[in-house]
Formats: C-alpha cells, sequence, structure tokens
C-alpha cells in the first residue's frame, strides 16, 4: 500500500516535470492548423486602424486575421520574408511577415494570408503568417 | 496621434528631396542575459524617417511583433511585462546632431551620437547612444545599441523569474534606409 502510494507520487511529480519542460520549451505555434477569427480586405483592415487606431487595436490586436489583398511587393530575400499587400493607399499597406513564402507567388496576383495582427506603424503589420488555401 | 508626424515628414517631401531616408523594415533586437538563461527577441519591422536637413530621427517599433524562440517567454513579455495591449509602441525621437552636415553622397562611415525620448512601456526617457551610419554604394545604413534598465521603464519583473532577467537588457538596432523621393 505505502509502495504504491511512492511510485504514484515519483510518477506523478515526473509527469509534472516532462510537462513542464515541454512547456518551458515550446515554441511559437504555427497558424498552420489554427482557424482565423476573422476576415477582412487589406483596404479595410488599413481603413478601420487610419480613421480610429484605438477602437482598431482592440478589434485586431493578437488576432489571427485572415486578410486578403492584391500583392504590392514581395521581399523574399528578407529573413523573415514578407509580402506586402496592396490597399490603395500609396503610403501605408499591410506588411505580413511570413512563416514560409511559396515561389508561385507573382506581383498583382489576389492572396489571402493568415496572420497574427500586431499594430499600425506606417503599415499595419501582421506576423507568423501562412498562405490560405 | 504624434505619430501622424510620420506621415506629413512623408508628404512633405516631395519637394525636397533627397533630405529624408526611411525604413519599415529595421531590425530591433534584444538581449537578456543572466546565469539561469539568456532570452533574445527579434522584431523586422519597426519604421524609422531621418532628415538629414533638420538631423532629426524617429524610430516606431510594435512591442507585439518581436519574436521569442519560446512561446511562453513571447506570451510573458507581451501580458506580463511589457502589457503590450495597453502600450502596443516603442518610440525613439530625437536627432543626430552633426547630420546636416554630413556628405552623403560620397561612401564612407559616420560616428554620431543620437539623442532623445525614448519611451518603452508609456514610460518616457531621455537617452544618448553612439550611432554608426554607413553610406555604400550610394545607400545609408545604420546601427546603435544600447542598454535598458528594466526598472527605469516600470516594467515589473516577479520575484519567481527575476533571476531569469537581466536588470539591464541590450538593444541593439539597425537599418537600411531607402531615399524619400
Amino acid at each position: 500500500m505505502k509502495k504504491s502510494i511512492i511510485y504514484l507520487a515519483v510518477g506523478l511529480i515526473l509527469a509534472i516535470v516532462i510537462y513542464a519542460f515541454y512547456e518551458y520549451n515550446r515554441g511559437p505555434a504555427s497558424l498552420d492548423g489554427k482557424s482565423s477569427d476573422m476576415s477582412i480586405s487589406a483596404k479595410e483592415l488599413l481603413k478601420d486602424f487610419q480613421q480610429d487606431e484605438k477602437l482598431a487595436n482592440s478589434k485586431y490586436l493578437d488576432k489571427v486575421i485572415l486578410v486578403t489583398g492584391a500583392i504590392a511587393e514581395l521581399k523574399k530575400d528578407e529573413v523573415p520574408p514578407s509580402v506586402i499587400l496592396e490597399t490603395g493607399d500609396a503610403l501605408s499597406r499591410v506588411v505580413c511577415e511570413m512563416e514560409r513564402l511559396p515561389d508561385a507567388l507573382s506581383l498583382g496576383e489576389a492572396v489571402s494570408i493568415k496572420a497574427k495582427c500586431t499594430g499600425f506603424l506606417m503599415d499595419v503589420v501582421l506576423v507568423q503568417g501562412v498562405i490560405a488555401e | 496621434m504624434k505619430y501622424y508626424w510620420v506621415f506629413l515628414l512623408l508628404m512633405t517631401s516631395g519637394q525636397l528631396s533627397a533630405q529624408k531616408y526611411f525604413t519599415r523594415s529595421g531590425d530591433i533586437s534584444f538581449f537578456s542575459q543572466t546565469p539561469m538563461e539568456n532570452i533574445e527577441a527579434h522584431n523586422y519591422k519597426a519604421t524609422c524617417v531621418i532628415d538629414t536637413e533638420t538631423s532629426r530621427i524617429q524610430w516606431a517599433v510594435l512591442i507585439k511583433a518581436f519574436q521569442f524562440e519560446k512561446a511562453l517567454m513571447q506570451e510573458h513579455f507581451n501580458e506580463n511585462y511589457m502589457e503590450s495591449s495597453k502600450y502596443p509602441k516603442s518610440t525613439f525621437e530625437g536627432a543626430l546632431p552633426g547630420l546636416s552636415d554630413l556628405d552623403l553622397s560620397k561612401d564612407g562611415d559616420h560616428n554620431l551620437m543620437a539623442k532623445g525620448d525614448l519611451t518603452i512601456h508609456g514610460v518616457t526617457r531621455t537617452i544618448e547612444t553612439p550611432v554608426m551610419l554607413t553610406v555604400k554604394g550610394g545607400a545609408l545604413s545604420g546601427s546603435t545599441n544600447f542598454e535598458v534598465a528594466v526598472a527605469d521603464y516600470n516594467i515589473e519583473v516577479p520575484s519567481v523569474v527575476r533571476e531569469n532577467i537581466a536588470k539591464v537588457v541590450q538593444v541593439t538596432v539597425s537599418a537600411d534606409f531607402d531615399e524619400l523621393k
């Protein structure tokens, strides 16, 4: 009886230690399998931030957004690579820092990108982007 | 609202050719070293505008765009220490005295001293840091590094992880600038 309690306690502690170790070392989760919280066009997303940044922050920060737009620029050589989406505004665009970039993308092509929204500087900046199928 | 001056700067630049430089992909990283662990995070989407006529410089960076190796560190950084939902940005607004005297049309290295207001976690403090500007093949790039004492910006670190996070964090900044035409 006493022995089994000890075994149980040791097992439990071991489980906690293993869990803590994996939790501590957990890398940033890819958005691959995650569903998006909302979808919006790049143009609308920028407009929301330009009109009321505070409101847009409360609506979009940390959210996984499926953003759609035409590719204005591809930064393939940067680490990590980025896709910049057209918004109709010459100065401000939607910049998506990508987890990876498929080779097949071309300028002007309409894409949907799943990414996490981090806020607004000159552009709306999203990170951990993946191209949505 | 004060970020709008960046737009103003950009918009009024048409007639003043080659007096402003900017980037929207500046690299800001920080490094915390303790005997317990080293923590490093990178942000590749910082913006900066430099006005070579007035020697003014402004940086802005989104706290949530800092990427960590470990997800848990990133969560704690955002939620507990930087409160990034409340304070989504960090900025530096200041001057690079001597910049307007430089001839940036020629290749060369220039050492300057940046001085200005650094805002982190809603707290603004004046800092000074040496900046290296390089012109190579007509392209301007720059870098600096400085130290940030966590306590100076009212960032509270709970006692359980106090040994894991350095009291003074090393910040490294570098950028390749585009000319505003």
